[in-house]
């Protein structure tokens, strides 16, 4: 080929930008992997990269659907409350649960939530670890995709960062390649926002099923594990009070859960010289709720622990194959799920006749001491048969 | 600022050129320089500005040294070069080396030391190295009676300042007292785009992926866990990585400076191509290399002290050029490593059997030893410390066993007889398209032209007579439509990475 001017040289480089620009465009546009855009060009239920980039994905996924009804909480919440339970008064339902969201996040993405549409019920189910001081966000986690500031004062919740990410990087368009050949295998989540189960069942089992899973995190603790820290954040009860002050405000059917944990877990927090601390929590989120209920002069939010040493926290683990109430120590099943649902959602009579340390008890400052007390003579039973079975 | 950060590419650079036009024009060739030299300046500070009175005040010094050393018939230069390189090697030393040699004392005589290293400056490796080099130029009497704003330019050129190349002073004052027309030349931008795009996609797209094979293995709790295929992945994704992100920052610094009409010299040429340490030391990082030769080697002596005296000086001098890069054993032991295998190589050269070989159709069996031996060099470079770097060559030859996919054990039953173990988890290791990703990145670094052959015709680094010859290469830059339409596609697929910055590891020594 001729030589060309060098100016002319730098038009033809230009043009080279140029074509590579429009076709990466193009194609994530075609493919829409984070959801950026409300309709996609090509149908595509599966995005998996909702599973990777979950907090962008589910900001933008809000704000499309504008839900009435959301859950909250983490990735607990996440595979274990569906969307598509019976209980649901108001829809469409779409699962704000964020895999490892501390309490700040969850009352971030409801403000957002709530900013987007007309949310009319919510189910947050409350994980202890989200509680403890400094607990700090995800790296992926950014304010100004949200809807609102973190005073709940309106902005426009657009980042450029999400749509240059999301439009103009090589990671999106790996993502776009992997959103249009994704077929039914690998199917991460639910348009509805909820984990697919199904994926992580199969992956569970070809690593050796549940009990291979329970042992894993067992060893490897994970964030969600008990950590060192020995206090409960002022920061994070405040972002509490938030939540339950925007649902008031907002007349938003509010129900929360202290999120069931195997009993593992729970003498993971005892073992870490957390057990205190634990009860301290159980105590904070009553006084905070009841708290609120005063302040407004109404009913209290209706806040049911489903923790504790009964039946099914104490559920064992097959040697092969699935449990049916936990994934691993932390996640709960949508089974188990389905039954905090029926209790949550459905008529309080069942919660108030429950008796202390049993599944789904309805707690507030007069049942709580009983509740902890209930704790303390469970735990010790179970100690005694733990020790005698070794 | 990186060069492969959103701010240097959409904002420092189009500022600091816009300002060298402006300045061109308002008030000629001196005040650009003096424009380039403030941005420069700017281009350190946005680092850490902490550390740039340290910059200025060392670049003030050694000016002052270099200017009283360059007038002829004043005595006292051997004081004043003496105390310049005190000066510079101190403050190297100092922030670099102090806790190091502390905590080696302390441990040596078996007392606690907890002393915290300083903030090691930016580039204080590299700007030391530069300085002492005018210093050593001036005492030579290559007198370049440079003005302070050329000297600043000099040291703080933000194309090398950060990670080299060390430049000499002949190699780039003269160039800045050379009278242009423009500030730019067209041709000079062409060509310094293609460069600066070649550059960041060796660093973006080729480094930074196989980065991701490097840290799970180097950086794993348990040594003693690592399989052999996992340990070997890591060690070759780390000789590609530091071959593609310290060739990007050469073909980036080249480019740059091209860009305001300033040739730098060539530091890198294809090393892995070598087919002898020898060699690969020739094509390696190749102003560190002339550096050391020049004012460490000779100086003690070189090679006219005997042979006993000549292997001692070269083990010296690698050990030396190996601490350069970190205060760590396993950079001196890395430095020993290369000045051993120079050794080897040297005798076997001289040897009437290396001779016979030298005439033999060998050259694969050399390249592959070359290889292998620079390899093992880097696990040594790498490692975060000595046990980890063993136990890791361990793992390479076989000492925690040679474990491969359970199903190729399903597939070649035979290979049980060996002692091969099947194994389901892997740290790095993922099969066949891995395999194709190495395949293809030894294609590149063995069959390609670098940059420098590709550009030969429109680009002559200073150091050119240093550097190994050209040969014959069919792929050579021209300014045709062909090659700016595949410049702007790879310089936009390299920005596309922008998302993900990562430091070119160069930055660290």
């Amino acid at each position: 080929m001729r030589s060309q001017p060098a100016t002319q040289y730098l038009v033809f480089m230009l043009l080279g930008s140029a074509v590579v620009l429009v076709l990466v465009l193009s194609l994530n546009r075609l493919a829409n992997p984070y959801c950026l855009f409300a309709n996609d060009w090509v149908p595509h239920e599966n995005k998996p990269e909702t599973f990777s980039h979950s907090r962008l994905v589910k900001a933008n996924q809000v704000r499309h659907l504008r839900p009435a009804a959301v859950v909250l909480g983490s990735s607990r919440a996440e595979s274990g409350i569906d969307p598509r339970h019976p209980a649901w008064r108001h829809h469409p339902v779409y699962n704000l649960g964020l895999a490892g969201a501390r309490i700040y996040e969850v009352m971030r993405y409801f403000q957002h939530a709530s900013a987007a549409g007309e949310v009319k019920e919510a189910v947050l189910v409350l994980d202890f670890f989200a509680f403890l001081e400094d607990s700090g966000v995800a790296k992926d986690f950014r304010e100004d995709r949200l809807l609102t500031d973190r005073d709940g004062a309106l902005q426009t919740g657009v980042s450029w960062a999400d749509r240059i990410s999301g439009m103009l990087s090589w990671d999106a368009c790996i993502a776009s390649i992997n959103t249009l050949l994704a077929g039914e295998a690998g199917f991460r989540h639910l348009a509805n926002g909820s984990r697919n189960t199904a994926f992580d069942i199969d992956r569970i089992l070809a690593r050796g099923g549940a009990a291979k899973a329970f042992e894993a995190l067992r060893r490897g603790g994970g964030s969600l594990m008990p950590g060192t820290t020995s206090r409960l954040g002022e920061r994070e009860k405040s972002c509490f009070r938030t939540i339950l002050d925007l649902a008031r405000k907002e007349h938003i059917d509010l129900r929360i859960a202290l999120g069931p944990t195997h009993v593992e877990y729970l003498e993971g927090v005892a073992a870490a010289d957390q057990w205190e601390l634990f009860l301290d929590w159980m105590r904070a989120m009553v006084e905070i709720v009841e708290e609120e209920a005063t302040r407004s002069g109404v009913a209290p939010f209706r806040l049911v622990d489903f923790n504790g040493y009964h039946e099914f926290n104490q559920e064992r683990m097959p040697e092969k194959g699935m449990a049916q109430y936990y994934f691993d120590p932390f996640h709960f099943t949508p089974r188990l799920g389905s039954q905090m649902m029926d209790l949550l959602m459905g008529s309080p009579e069942p919660l108030k006749t429950a008796p202390p340390g049993s599944f789904g008890v309805l707690l507030n400052s007069n049942t709580l001491d009983l509740q902890i007390q209930a704790y303390r003579e469970h735990r010790v039973r179970f100690s005694k048969q733990r020790s005698r079975k070794e | 600022m990186l060069f492969n950060s959103a701010v240097f590419i959409f904002a420092f650079l189009p500022l600091a050129m816009i300002g060298f036009g402006l300045a061109f024009r308002r008030g000629g060739l001196e005040l650009a320089w003096a424009w380039l030299a403030l941005a420069s300046v700017i281009f350190y500070s946005w680092w850490n500005p902490v550390h740039t009175p340290l910059l200025l005040a060392s670049v003030s010094v050694n000016y002052w040294l270099g200017r009283r050393l360059s007038v002829p018939d004043q005595g006292g230069h051997k004081w004043l070069l003496t105390t310049g390189v005190v000066v510079n090697l101190g403050l190297l030393g100092g922030f670099k080396y102090w806790n190091f040699v502390a905590a080696n004392f302390a441990a040596l005589f078996d007392q606690p030391w907890d002393g915290a290293s300083p903030e090691l400056p930016l580039g204080i490796s590299f700007y030391t190295f530069h300085q002492l080099t005018y210093l050593f130029h001036c005492r030579a009497g290559h007198a370049q009676c440079a003005s302070f704003r050329h000297y600043l330019l000099y040291v703080t050129f933000f194309p090398q300042l950060i990670a080299g190349p060390i430049v000499r002073p002949m190699e780039m004052l003269p160039q800045l007292r050379t009278r242009r027309d423009s500030a730019f030349r067209w041709t000079d931008i062409s060509i310094g785009l293609t460069l600066l795009s070649i550059g960041l996609f060796k660093k973006m797209v080729v480094a930074d992926y196989v980065a991701q094979w490097v840290g799970p293995v180097f950086d794993h709790g348990e040594a003693a866990d690592v399989a052999f295929l996992d340990a070997w992945v890591a060690a070759l994704s780390y000789t590609f990585q530091l071959y593609f992100d310290f060739s990007a920052y050469s073909d980036m610094a080249l480019g740059l400076a091209k860009m305001f009409g300033v040739n730098l010299p060539g530091n890198f040429f294809s090393p892995y191509k070598a087919c002898s340490i020898v060699d690969f030391w020739r094509r390696w990082h190749i102003t560190l290399s002339l550096f050391l030769r020049d004012y460490l080697y000779i100086p003690m002596g070189g090679n006219r002290k005997g042979e006993l005296r000549r292997c001692f000086n070269l083990l010296v001098v690698m050990f030396i050029g190996g601490f350069w890069h970190g205060a760590g054993w396993t950079f001196g032991i890395w430095g020993l490593w290369h000045g051993v295998c120079l050794l080897v190589n040297h005798a076997w050269s001289q040897s009437r059997p290396g001779k016979l070989w030298a005439r033999l159709p060998v050259s694969a069996l050399s390249w592959a030893l070359t290889f292998l031996v620079v390899t093992i060099g880097w696990v040594l470079f790498r490692a975060p410390g000595i046990e980890r770097a063993f136990s890791l060559l361990s793992s390479m030859f076989g000492g925690a066993g040679v474990q491969v996919p359970a199903n190729w054990l399903k597939r070649m039953p035979w290979i049980e007889v060996l002692g091969i173990e099947g194994r389901s988890e892997w740290l790095v290791f993922s099969g066949a398209g891995q395999v194709f990703a190495f395949a293809a990145l030894f294609v590149v670094v063995l069959l390609l032209p670098n940059s420098l052959q590709i550009m030969r015709q429109v680009v002559v680094p200073p150091n050119a007579n240093a550097m190994p010859a050209s040969g014959t290469v069919r792929l050579v830059w021209e300014p045709t439509r062909k090659w700016a339409l595949v410049s702007g596609v790879i310089l936009t697929i390299a920005l596309l990475h922008l998302g993900k910055v990562s430091e070119f590891l160069y930055f660290q020594f």
